[in-house]
């Protein structure tokens, strides 16, 4: 059952929802990608191994399909939720459309908004879905990812 | 690496296993070049958030699943779209299997597209991530496919 009166009575900040805004950018170094694909487990040699990737279709390493997490940015946008607490909040999903991999070298750039808040209630309360959609670009300006990524704040009793 | 090609895959074809059973080393690794610590890192963190003892990050379980999927498709194949959603949280001792399955192949004429159900399941047959993929992959006919 999803409750848009629910929503009314939570106290979140509304007037960020759908502002786009830069949360930074970040050079990817090659380092950065082995160590993310060595701390996976990962074998495939276009992300490890310098000079496989060289004569691959990229010419370069390149990350793997989640390296993006761990791009040093700043904060995404905070809708300042006062439900739950932090704890009681977890990763719902992700939903990632890719348009070019990241390229060791590359200069990634990044912007974010809000772009959802929704309540649901159910058997074990009320959960608050804040949807946050990020867009990541390279230094020739094309966007190389758009993630959409939903956080999930369950009621507390606190 | 065996490269896949669109003609050769069929709806109902199985991707994986991918086996992995993560150690406390290989998760503080990944929590080191993730920048993550808390819960995936401390005993202590984790009894503070609720949990019986570390976990593992989301990230960490949705690379595995990805990994299962660009395994599979080689270095002439793209991931052009990936959806997750977590189930259950994955603890220390957890036997994991990445598993994909073709579920519809589409070609518009310029790209080869294979449509994959992919899931990672623990030693209980729980599904704990359940996700799709859309993959391009080249064709036999025209071996100068897309890379992007």
């Amino acid at each position: 059952m999803s409750t848009g009166d629910v929503l009314d009575n939570i106290e979140f900040d509304r007037s960020i929802i759908g502002v786009d805004v830069p949360i930074g950018s970040h050079k990817v170094t090659k380092r950065e990608i082995v160590a993310y694909a060595e701390a996976m487990g990962e074998t495939n040699p276009l992300y490890l191994d310098e000079k496989v990737a060289k004569n691959g279709p990229y010419g370069t390493i390149i990350a793997p399909p989640g390296f993006y997490h761990s791009i040093r940015l700043k904060q995404m946008p905070d809708i300042k939720l006062k439900f739950g607490n932090r704890n009681s909040g977890f990763i719902g999903g992700q939903s990632i459309e890719y348009f070019e991999p990241i390229l060791a070298g590359d200069t990634i750039s990044a912007t974010a908004h809000v772009a959802n808040v929704y309540a649901k209630t159910g058997r074990t309360g009320t959960l608050v879905f804040i949807i946050r959609r990020t867009t990541y670009s390279n230094q020739h300006g094309r966007t190389v990812m758009i993630v959409d990524g939903s956080t999930v704040r369950r009621e507390t009793s606190e | 690496m065996n490269q896949p090609y669109f003609e050769d895959v069929e709806p109902g074809d199985e991707i994986g296993p991918l086996v992995k059973q993560p150690s406390r080393e290989e998760v503080t690794a990944f929590a080191k070049v993730s920048r993550l610590g808390g819960r995936f890192t401390s005993d202590e963190a984790a009894h503070g958030e609720g949990y019986d003892t570390w976990i593992l990050s989301a990230w960490q379980s949705m690379g595995y699943l990805a990994q299962v999927i660009t395994n599979w498709m080689g270095q002439d194949g793209s991931l052009s779209k990936f959806q997750v959603f977590f189930r259950r949280v994955v603890g220390p001792g957890d036997l994991l299997q990445c598993r994909a399955i073709v579920t519809d192949k589409i070609s518009d004429g310029n790209r080869n597209m294979v449509v994959l159900d992919a899931f990672m399941e623990n030693q209980k047959g729980e599904h704990l991530i359940q996700g799709t993929a859309e993959v391009i992959l080249p064709s036999r006919t025209s071996l100068t496919d897309h890379k992007g």
